[in-house]
Formats: structure tokens, C-alpha cells, sequence
């Protein structure tokens, strides 16, 4: 190698230089899913946005109709019923599912004897797959062969039709989610349990502070940060269940009554049994509106009420 | 979308002049083979064997035809694959539910230019299942294998309840005070007898709504083809929902839920009728078939009636929706022509057709009843003359019939559950429809 660019190639190491193309190495390895997250969810992004002003059925070529379609929306008596069910599990399911998750993780924090086997038996539901789920559930709630009913029975109540009643369905199905939910919850909380140092708990005993109050004062603030994710994530879950929903009335969407018509049903029903492409894109956009509105607010009060650890507060 | 529509037919032109001047030299050549694919709903079993022998039939005749059929139910995944310009050459539909929508939206190819230069006589089938097919006055496929429905009943449970087992009710008040009297409750609600269940089979088992039928029964019309308007709100078609629902008033609708719900699924022996706790039905053939199968003790005691009107309406009786089959071409189809040949000789076959009503209990779509076992039943015979009536009904074939089909089936449910009255019901039905017909 003849001298000088060998004291070339030292400068130019000795000094770095600013890689101009810094995308250029990882692209090639990016590209698959570029495409793919192009090709399958920004371009049907977009285009659902343009049809939410349309009317369309897929056959035909898109008309443009301006808002007509969520002025309809406002207007149409079952988006209400739908918005109404959904709310019903959010504002139920949610709070339920955490309280009975952090119960659990509490109750199971201590390696106690068999502990493992307690974690591992109200974490399997989350591995099983929904439809599963919706599947055994199904029988569970029989109200003739059920096991629920079974169950009630040896304790002298009345057999419940859980499925079948316009007023239980509902109630029902909220069960069979929070079931699912509390395994994944609670091992979220262990997790987070396990963050808090012991020398807290130590310093707080010393001073005679009593289990409650370390629940109180310790416990759930520095918790803060695992239950807001808690909260953020089931929420949005939550407003876009669908999958149990619909193997449980496969046949007959939001049977009984429309009880357990959710949005993301409703969104189904309208764009693949009626063909209203438009106006399930534009119920699909408000849900996606509502749920961002919903998580800006909540990012926004979380400053006032979730500490992080390490973070200096005046 | 015009420049692309344009290419397409030029290159379909081309396609059918080419099969047709050089139909002599291709069949003498051998080298030309036609390749059809035929998405059927018959899935698999002897109900696919029976189509795979009826197709190899096609194929011996025709040297140049080869079909290749696949089972496809998902009526989405045909819509996509018609929008995405990759449609099947013949699609073999369960029910004409889907027509309507579909030929109005330009889907289907109409059957006028492939019956007019195939001299096809329409009139070799039964009129109501061409009806089925019919949107705007364009027949949009050919029939195959009709259904209705009528009334079956468990001669057993009327023996048991006192009644007379070979005289079944001809009148909806008659049904009525039979099925108060064929019914068991217990005193905690639970009914472990049923006589009559208005709204079983019904929607939640993949059947057609039994409001439809019941508003004709009384009446009722759902559309009115001459003013072009919905007609849900009609008083026959309220009077028929509150007889429905004075069922589920007598013995409490979480009652009738419960003792549906627990049931075993439909058309299995665990089923309501099958299981013999359910005494009286609103079915078609089919059932027959299926108890046979399941419950072969209790075949012999199942009796098929027209199903009863009421009472000073002696003609409505027997009256039934009629549905169909249908053989329809998409939009998009490789070879219309050659798909057109197929179908019509399909369901035109005597054999064709005597082997399939008796494979699956359906109605010949022909007028001309081919001979096979069942049609010497009289009980099978009791749907055949209810198709050929004038009581036999179609389901409006519109560009919103689904909706129209699910909405009504909705409304049914919220009044039998006293959610609301069945004028109320019927009423938002009406102007719901009404707004979804105007966008």
C-alpha cells in the first residue's frame, strides 16, 4: 500500500467523518417490512379515511357523499346501542380486570408454598387462543348442561340463561374477558412488585406503618407507571373487542337484542353483511379519534397522579 | 375503470369468437382445453362426491370442459375475490340472499344473452325459484335444488297431550291453543316442553328469519314491487309479530331463551325438535332427512303439514318462502359462455337433479318432477305442491336485501323480548330501511 493513502486512511479514522446515508446499511434489512407495513397498513389507512366520505360496496367505484356518512351515524339508533355496550365493558371491564390482577399478584407476590402453580393456573387463559376461549365459555354458560349453572345450583340459585338474556349477555361475556385479562395483568403487577425495593417497606415498618398503610403509601404509587400502561392498553383492547363477541353469535350479530352488539360488530355487520364500506370506515375513524382522545387525556392527568422512580418532583 | 372494463370485454370477445370459429378444429385437434373453476357451498362429504360425479359426467360429455370445485361458504371471501377481478367462472350459492346486492351492483353477469343464444326455456322451472333470481326484472342465475318450509310436527307429544295425531292444526288459533296444551312448565319457569317456538330455527341457525314467513301468513307483504317502497311496517306484518310474541309473553321470554339456548345445535339429535321437546316447527325437508338420520325411531312420527293461517284466511295456507341454489356467473368470468353450458345442463338434468333432492331433501327446481324415492313421500310431497302455489314467496331481491334480511330479524327479537312493541319494532325497521334504500 503506497504511503500516502495509507496516512490517509489513518486521518480519515483518526478524524469521522459524518456518514451521509446513515439508512443506507439497515434499509435492505428493513425493506420486508416497510413494504408490508406500506403496502398493508398505511395505503388501507389512508384509503379508509377517503371512503369514511364515500359511499362504497367494493363492487362498485367509490362516491364521494362528503360527511353524509357521520351524520348518519349520529341518527342511527344501533350505533348508539353499540357505543353503549362497548362503554359498558371499558368502564366495567378495565377497572375489573386490574383490581382483580393486582389482587392476585398481591396475594401471590411471596413465594408461598405451590405459588408458581397458583401464577401459572390464572396466567393459562392468556395463552389459550380467543375463539378457544369464546368456545369453552359457551358451555360453561349452557343453562342446561353449564357449568356455571351447575355450580349455582349447589348453592340453591336459579339457573340463568347467561347467553341467551338480553340483560345478562352483556355481564356475561364481560366475565369471560376479565378472565382472560387477569393473568397477563397480574404478571404485569409481580413484575412490577418485584421493582419495589424492600428497604422502603423496612424503613416504613420502623416507623410503625401498618400493611394497609404500606399498600397506601408505597405499594401503589410506585406501581403508578404499571398501572397506567395497565390502564392504557385493556382500555384500547377493550373498545375494539371483537374476536369472543363474535364466535359467541356467529350466526346472529349482537343476539339477544342487540345486547351484545359492540362498535367493532357494528363495524363488521355494516361493511361485510350490508356492504357499507363508507360508513364503516367512518365509525372505524371515530373509534380511532375516541381512542386517541381518551390516551392524550390520560397521558396528560397521568403527570399529576404517576410517579416514576428516579424522577425529581418539586 | 371504463378503459379497464372496455380491454376486458374486447379480450372476452375475443375469447368467445375464438372458441366459437374454432370449435370444430379444437375439438378435432384436442389441444384446447377449457378450464372452468366452480366455487360450490355443498362442502365436503357425499354432498361434494355427488357434484365431483355430476362434474366427471359434464366432462365425458363435453371432452374439451374441464371443471375444478372447490368449497367455498364464506360469501365475503367471493365478493373479494370478484372486486379483486379474480373471480371463479360459476359460483354455486346456498341461498339467493346475497343476489340482490350483488347483480345490482354489477357482480353477476345477467342470464338473458347466454338463455336467448343457448335456447334455454325458463320455463322448464318452477316460477317462484326463478323469482329468487330475479333483480329489476334480469334473471342473474339458474336454480338448483329449492326450498320451502311448512309445518312438522311430533305425533308422539300429541298423543301424549291428549290431541289427535293425524289432525293438525289448519288455523294460527288452533296452532296456538295445541301448543299451550303441548307445552310443560315448571314452577321455577324452566319448561322442559315446548309446543311451538315462534322464531325457531330461525336467524341464530343460519335459516331465514321466521318473521318473513309469519308476515305473509297473515297477509303481510315486506316490499311492494309496483310503488317500489318497504312495507315492513304493514299491519299484518305487526299482527304477525304479536302473535309471535304472545308465545313468549305466556311463558316469559328469559324462559323461551333458556329453553332454546340449551338445546343442542340445530339439525343435530340434541336440537329442540329432535330431542322431542319441542313439539311443533316451521321447517323444511330437510329436517325430515336429518331426524331420519339422527333419530330413526322418531322419523315415523314426524307429520308434515302446510302450515296453518289464520283463521278466515283459509287460503293463506301453507304458506312458505321459497328459496333456491343458485347457479350464478360473476363478473370477471374467464368463460361465460362455456361456464353457461354448464350450468344450464346442470340443472336442467332430470338425473342431475332426482340425485340431488334425494342426497340433500330439496325440491327439484324442475316443474317437471323427476322420479326418486322421496318424491313418493307424502309428507315430502307437502312442500313440492307448496313451492308450485301461489302462497310461495320470495324474499325482495333489492341492493339492500341483507340488511333488509338482518334488520328485520333484529326487530323480531326486541319485540318477542318486550324490549318494544311489535308496532314500535316494525316501525323503526320501516324508517331505517327506508333511509338505508334512499343513500
Amino acid at each position: 500500500m503506497p504511503v500516502q493513502q495509507t496516512i490517509r486512511h489513518a486521518t480519515e479514522a483518526g478524524r469521522p467523518r459524518r456518514r451521509r446515508r446513515p439508512w443506507r446499511g439497515p434499509l435492505p434489512f428493513l425493506l420486508p417490512w416497510l413494504i408490508g407495513f406500506i403496502a398493508l397498513t398505511i395505503i388501507p389507512l389512508c384509503l379508509s379515511l377517503y371512503w369514511s366520505f364515500t359511499n362504497y360496496d367494493i363492487l362498485q367505484p367509490p362516491q364521494w357523499v362528503g360527511a353524509s356518512n357521520y351524520v348518519q351515524l349520529v341518527h342511527d339508533p344501533l350505533f348508539r346501542t353499540s357505543v353503549i355496550n362497548t362503554s359498558f365493558m371499558v368502564v366495567i371491564g378495565v377497572p375489573a380486570g386490574i383490581v382483580l390482577g393486582l389482587g392476585c399478584a398481591l396475594l401471590l407476590r411471596r413465594p408461598i408454598k405451590g405459588s408458581a402453580l397458583y401464577r401459572g393456573a390464572i396466567f393459562v387463559p392468556a395463552v389459550v387462543p380467543s375463539v378457544a376461549v369464546a368456545v369453552i365459555w359457551i358451555w360453561i354458560f349452557n343453562p342446561d348442561y353449564g357449568l356455571l349453572n351447575a355450580a349455582l345450583g349447589v348453592v340453591h340459585i336459579k339457573p340463568q340463561g347467561w347467553l341467551a338474556s338480553p340483560s345478562l349477555a352483556k355481564p356475561s361475556l364481560l366475565m369471560l374477558l376479565v378472565w382472560e385479562a387477569v393473568g397477563q395483568i397480574m404478571v404485569l403487577m409481580l413484575a412490577g412488585l418485584k421493582e419495589i425495593p424492600g428497604e422502603l417497606y423496612e424503613a416504613a415498618s420502623l416507623d410503625g406503618a401498618k400493611p394497609l398503610q404500606h399498600f397506601r403509601y408505597i405499594t401503589l404509587p410506585l406501581l403508578g407507571p404499571v398501572l397506567f400502561y395497565s390502564l392504557i392498553v385493556w382500555m384500547i383492547f377493550y373498545l375494539q373487542f371483537f374476536t369472543e363477541a363474535f364466535v359467541a353469535t356467529a350466526q346472529d350479530l349482537g343476539e339477544p337484542v342487540n345486547s351484545t352488539l359492540f362498535y367493532s360488530i357494528y363495524i363488521y355487520q355494516n361493511a361485510f353483511q350490508f356492504l357499507k364500506m363508507g360508513y364503516a370506515s367512518a365509525m372505524a375513524w371515530i373509534l380511532f379519534a375516541v381512542t386517541m382522545i381518551i390516551t392524550v387525556t390520560l397521558f396528560r392527568l397521568q403527570r399529576r397522579f404517576i410517579f416514576y422512580r428516579g424522577e425529581q418532583r418539586a | 375503470m371504463s378503459i379497464r372494463s372496455v380491454t376486458r370485454s374486447l379480450v372476452g370477445g375475443a375469447v368467445v369468437l375464438g372458441c366459437l370459429t374454432g370449435a370444430a378444429t379444437t375439438a378435432s385437434a384436442g389441444a384446447k382445453v377449457v378450464n372452468l373453476t366452480m366455487w360450490q357451498q355443498w362442502g365436503g362429504g357425499h354432498e361434494e362426491a355427488a357434484l365431483d360425479k355430476v362434474i366427471k359426467e359434464y366432462e365425458a360429455l363435453n371432452p374439451g370442459v374441464r371443471i375444478t370445485e372447490t368449497p367455498v361458504t364464506n360469501s365475503a371471501k367471493i365478493l373479494t375475490a370478484i372486486s379483486g377481478g379474480t373471480p371463479p367462472d360459476i359460483v354455486d350459492l346456498g341461498t339467493s340472499l346475497e343476489v340482490g346486492e350483488w347483480a345490482s351492483r354489477g357482480a353477476l353477469l345477467p342470464m338473458a344473452p347466454y338463455i336467448s343464444s343457448s335456447h334455454l326455456n325458463a320455463g322448464v322451472y318452477v316460477p317462484a325459484a326463478l323469482d329468487a333470481l330475479t333483480v329489476s326484472g334480469q334473471l342473474y342465475g339458474l336454480p338448483f335444488m329449492d326450498f320451502d318450509v311448512g309445518l312438522l310436527y311430533n305425533k308422539t307429544l300429541f298423543k301424549e297431550a291428549g290431541l289427535n295425531p293425524n289432525d293438525p292444526p289448519t288455523t294460527t288459533q288452533q296452532l296456538q291453543s295445541d301448543a299451550f296444551k303441548l307445552t310443560k312448565q315448571e314452577g321455577n319457569g324452566r319448561i322442559t316442553q315446548l309446543g311451538f317456538l315462534p322464531d325457531f330455527p330461525g336467524q341464530s341457525n343460519g335459516q331465514v328469519c321466521t318473521l318473513e314467513d309469519m308476515g305473509w301468513d297473515f297477509g303481510g307483504q315486506w316490499y311492494n314491487e309496483k310503488t317500489h317502497t318497504i312495507t315492513a311496517d304493514a299491519p299484518q306484518n305487526i299482527a304477525a309479530l304479536n302473535y309471535e310474541a304472545s308465545f313468549y309473553k305466556k311463558y316469559g321470554a328469559s324462559n323461551m331463551a333458556n329453553f332454546e339456548s340449551s338445546a343442542g345445535a340445530y339439525l343435530t339429535a340434541n336440537d329442540p325438535f329432535e330431542s322431542g321437546k319441542l313439539a311443533m316447527v316451521y321447517d323444511g325437508p330437510w329436517a325430515l332427512q336429518y331426524i331420519e338420520a339422527n333419530r330413526p325411531s322418531l322419523a315415523s312420527q314426524i307429520g308434515v303439514a302446510p302450515f296453518p293461517a289464520p283463521a278466515g284466511m283459509s287460503s293463506l295456507r301453507g304458506t312458505t318462502f321459497i328459496d333456491t341454489n343458485p347457479q350464478v356467473i360473476p363478473r370477471g368470468s374467464s368463460d361465460p359462455s362455456a361456464a353457461f353450458a354448464f350450468i344450464k345442463w346442470e340443472t336442467t338434468s332430470p338425473e342431475v337433479t332426482a340425485t340431488f333432492a334425494q342426497l340433500v331433501a330439496n325440491l327439484p327446481q324442475l316443474k317437471k318432477l323427476p322420479s326418486f324415492p322421496l318424491a313418493n313421500d307424502p309428507r315430502f310431497q307437502v312442500f313440492i305442491n307448496e313451492a308450485n302455489s301461489a302462497n310461495a314467496h320470495v324474499w325482495p331481491q333489492l341492493p339492500y336485501s341483507t340488511e333488509y334480511g338482518v334488520r328485520l330479524c333484529q326487530a323480531q327479537q326486541s319485540a318477542l323480548f318486550g324490549t318494544t312493541t311489535a308496532a314500535k319494532a316494525m316501525g323503526s325497521l320501516q324508517s331505517t330501511m327506508e333511509s338505508s334504500a334512499s343513500s
